[in-house]
């Protein structure tokens, strides 16, 4: 047996009896690291693993034919047995390495050793221990390399920075980058002929963790078809009933007293009449009845009809017509449907006309801060109305509404606009006709 | 047979069981599995620690006071972002417990698997081709991945803690699920009570921690770590899972004397950024950084050239975890997936000025729907948000889109509230929200309503108030 030092080399013809066959042992020995991992790469010519199968380690435990098997796997030894026999011609060199799993480094080494044996007999031995290194996390302890067709054995003791993935990574050597694939055109069809369908898997979000499961907050509540209905129906005469905030599907009749309070609910249906009153004593507060389509003509268009006494209104909206009460017919309100300012100078003075007719003394407002309304305040009759606008900043959309209100009733002219960017040059102050009457 | 177990007492009385093998050794601790394996057990080596009372208490801050875990509302999604201890050991000796990963965490297949899932295995290029295909995770996973790991890293520093060692290591990432999940937390560095144990690892450690190591740990002008390193650590491992390379590590040498010179000097003193704009020395060829990090969009780019430029030496002007978090967040809405089945990265930052995949070249034909969000200052007045979102098929709208007062982070409502969808070339948002959204401008109609269940096609330059109620945005087209 020959005692090997780092870096010593020898044939294998000087060492070991005529034969293929041998096994490699490595012991290591550490109290601050608990396991090792050995590996035997198996790599060609140029210093590659052109070959996975020719890495052997503890999931891989041996290589084609059986020309290197892992046995006697420890946490802190293994042996190695290989045939030069069984190697394909493409395998050029053996090494062996030895890396820490988990925390620690080489200098935690106790004392090791590597014993290369033919036959059961110990042909050479090299001890290896933390004096040698200090921050490495890998080692090549030795090398079996096939040079002008003689195989000779390498002492190596080389140390590494990572560990056994800086050892894969060293040995699989320029792996070619993922190849990109040819680009692919016009894969968005245009031509999909089916209606569209609600997504059918989990959407690719920002996701929780699966058993994570988030309550709504309590902003709405949406009361479908005929749910509004059975409450009112259900409910003792002369009752209050609070709406939360939320979306409440009509058509509704409302045949006995009650007061209805809405913190901002929308009573809702395609067709009207939306809120049917065919009651006295009715009390509606702070709703918005509102008919989402009206085509159709007859009453479709009509979000609140009052069959008998007029009820008591405080802050309703109604989009769409309002029937049945004194001074609320159709053909006396001329309001704009809505009302599109265009894009406008920002900061500068803007100014827009419309018209409208109204039966009732009324109030104007506007829900847009930063616009004004000339005048504010109407006499039954046909006005021109003037909408200033000043001050308004660079890339600022407007959307909101103009409200006319009267006798508890607002009835909304949504308005819309926007202010060009700052670097769009237009200061020119505007003064234009919008809307229709 | 079965295991040896003996008993531990908890600092609070508690008792648990726990097996007597030994399943890992690190520097600092010996570790065991309670029977059950749910958690393990870990003892430190340095006995100490039970003695020194600064470090009891570090502890004991850890697992009382610090720990998100433990959150009535969101404990459960902070407990899968983080092991956190969840007890310190009295007897027989000082120690903590803190749960077992969870199984995803380790590669199921291929050749390593039982191996735990480090960063490194998925971001180098090398280390990628010896996984199994069904490991390697999309783009969009390494955005969620990095999304959970600022958001965890936020949480902990909001707390006043540093973890002081973030590192490939001290992460795990799960890329087939997006997962992240942040180990070793018993070292944490507590406010007022404890001076950091570790330097960090390398690769990880913040310039100024390496240019000083050296001195004493008493000299006032060595920099230990903290918050600002998290940071640095934290933007590198962004990096890393986005575009799959090291910030620093370039074709510079700075030291011809030795490798460790050379490594000591590139990562610490003279580390230059492989990307800097304004010093192109350390730049890698053009194969090399073939998808460079403008590609990742408008809200990702800036925090790099903040973390990489200026804030690489000077470490408070490093951008915070929660900007990461924001702008991670942000771009997840600007991802659209790649039409080639055989993009390697699936995903993409959709940029609407030239409609291709940074990683593979397709480009999207066909229109591409923006909605860009505006936030109401003044009443009816509504400014930009300075976020928008890609639609593509089945595309979502959440709350976070809808509201400007909801954030897509840990108590995020995740139900979705309306979806895109593509019919005879024309792009539909359908509401499913409970209420009604206002096609204020650009609609057939004036001020079209579209009711919960409805939908629209949307039109260039269209406005769409996506909730009437307060906070709601306005919503304008673009069709790119």
């Amino acid at each position: 047996m020959q005692d090997f030092i780092r870096g010593q080399r020898a044939k294998l013809s000087q060492l070991a009896p005529a034969t293929t066959r041998f096994t490699l042992e490595v012991r290591a020995q550490s109290v601050a690291i608990s396991v090792f991992d050995f590996v035997c790469f198996g790599i060609d010519a140029n210093g590659q693993l052109s070959d996975d199968r020719f890495m052997v380690f503890f999931n891989q435990k041996s290589a084609p034919g059986d020309a290197i098997t892992l046995e006697n796997l420890a946490d802190k030894n293994a042996t190695f047995a290989f045939d030069f026999d069984k190697l394909p011609a493409s395998i050029a060199r053996l090494v062996f390495t030895i890396s820490v799993d988990g925390a620690g480094t080489m200098r935690d080494l106790g004392a090791s050793e590597l014993m290369f044996k033919a036959d059961g007999q110990t042909l050479m031995r090299y001890a290896f221990s933390g004096a040698d290194f200090d921050k490495e996390g890998a080692l090549i302890l030795a090398d079996i390399y096939r040079k002008d067709n003689v195989w000779r054995v390498w002492a190596s003791g080389q140390g590494f920075a990572g560990d056994l993935s800086a050892l894969l990574a060293h040995f699989g050597g320029e792996v070619v980058e993922e190849s990109a694939p040819a680009p692919v055109q016009n894969l968005v069809s245009s031509s999909i002929q089916t209606p569209p369908s609600a997504p059918i898997s989990d959407p690719a979000i920002l996701s929780a963790p699966a058993n994570h499961t988030a309550t709504p907050p309590a902003v709405a509540a949406v009361v479908a078809l005929g749910e509004l209905q059975k409450t009112l129906d259900g409910a003792a005469t002369g009752a209050t009933i609070r709406l939360p905030r939320g979306e409440y599907r009509g058509p509704i009749r409302i045949a006995r007293a009650l007061t209805i309070e809405g913190a901002g609910a929308v009573i809702w249906a395609q067709n009207g009449p939306v809120v049917a009153i065919a009651s006295a004593d009715v009390t509606l507060r702070g709703v918005q009845i509102e008919v989402t389509d009206g085509s159709g003509g007859g009453e479709n268009d009509v979000a609140l009809k009052v069959e008998g006494a007029a009820p008591t209104l405080e802050r309703v909206e109604v989009r769409g017509r309002v029937v049945g009460m004194n001074h609320e017919t159709a053909d006396d309100w001329q309001l704009p449907v809505a009302l599109d300012l265009g894009e406008f100078a920002p900061r500068a003075l803007n100014s827009w006309r419309f018209a409208v007719k109204v039966p009732v003394d009324c109030q104007l407002k506007t829900s847009v801060s930063g616009l004004q309304l000339k005048p504010a305040q109407l006499d039954a009759g046909a006005h021109e109305i003037e909408i200033v606008a000043s001050g308004i900043g660079p890339d600022t959309f407007l959307a909101g509404q103009i409200e006319v209100q009267h006798a508890g009733l607002v009835r909304p002219i949504p308005l819309s606009g926007r202010t060009a960017r700052a670097d769009a040059n237009a200061t020119v102050a505007q003064r234009k006709r919008v809307g229709g009457a | 047979m079965a295991a040896k177990t003996r008993s531990a007492t908890l600092d609070n009385g508690r008792i648990i069981e726990y097996n007597t093998e030994v399943i890992g050794e690190g520097g600092m601790k010996t570790v065991h599995f309670t029977p059950d394996k749910s958690s393990v057990v870990c003892f430190f080596k340095d006995k100490t620690v039970g003695t020194d009372p600064q470090r009891r208490a570090r502890l004991q801050s850890i697992v009382g006071p610090f720990n998100p875990t433990t959150d009535p509302e969101v404990g459960e999604y902070w407990s899968e972002l983080f092991c956190w201890p969840s007890g310190v050991v009295a007897q027989p000796e000082i120690g903590v417990v803190a749960p077992t990963y969870p199984a995803n965490f380790f590669f199921e297949t291929g050749n390593f698997k039982g191996k735990e899932k480090q960063a490194k295995w998925f971001t180098s290029p090398k280390l990628r081709s010896y996984l199994p295909p069904e490991e390697l995770g999309d783009w969009l996973k390494y955005v969620h991945i990095s999304t959970r790991l600022a958001r965890a890293v936020r949480r902990m520093h909001s707390a006043g803690l540093a973890h002081s060692d973030l590192s490939n290591k001290n992460v795990l990432i799960d890329p087939k699920t997006g997962g992240a999940v942040i180990i070793d937390c018993d070292s944490l560095v507590v406010p007022q009570i404890y001076p950091p144990d570790v330097l960090g690892t390398p690769g990880y450690i913040a310039p100024e921690v390496l240019a000083t190591q050296k001195l004493k740990l008493t000299n006032p002008k060595r920099n230990l770590p903290g918050i600002p390193t998290d940071r640095y650590a934290l933007a590198v491992l962004i990096y890393e899972y986005l575009l799959g390379r090291h910030p620093l590590r370039g074709p510079k040498v700075n030291s011809t004397i030795s490798g460790e010179e050379d490594e000591l000097l590139s990562m610490g003193e003279r580390a230059l950024w492989i990307e800097d704009p304004r010093d192109q020395s350390n730049r890698p060829d053009d194969a090399f950084l073939r998808v460079p990090y403008t590609k990742l969009g408008p809200y990702l780019a800036p925090l790099f050239e903040r973390a990489f430029g200026e804030g690489l030496h000077q470490p408070n002007a490093r951008p915070d975890a929660g900007s990461w978090e924001q702008a991670l967040a942000k771009t997840t809405d600007l991802l659209h997936p790649c039409p080639n089945i055989n993009c390697p990265q699936k995903w993409f930052v959709f940029d609407a000025s030239d409609k291709s995949c940074p990683w593979c070249g397709t480009q999207i034909s066909g229109p591409v729907p923006i909605l860009n969000f505006y936030r109401e200052g003044s009443k009816g007045q509504f400014k930009s948000d300075n976020h928008r979102l890609v639609v593509w098929q089945h595309q979502r709208l959440f709350k976070w889109h809808i509201y400007d007062n909801q954030y897509a982070g840990e108590r995020a409502d995740r139900h979705p509230q309306a979806y895109f969808a593509i019919q005879n070339g024309g792009w539909w948002l359908i509401n499913q929200a409970s209420e009604a959204m206002v096609v204020v401008a650009g609609a057939s109609v004036p001020n079209k309503l579209i009711a919960t269940n409805a939908g629209e096609i949307l039109r260039d330059d269209m406005q769409i108030r996506l909730s009437r109620a307060p906070n709601g945005r306005l919503a304008v087209v673009q069709m790119a």
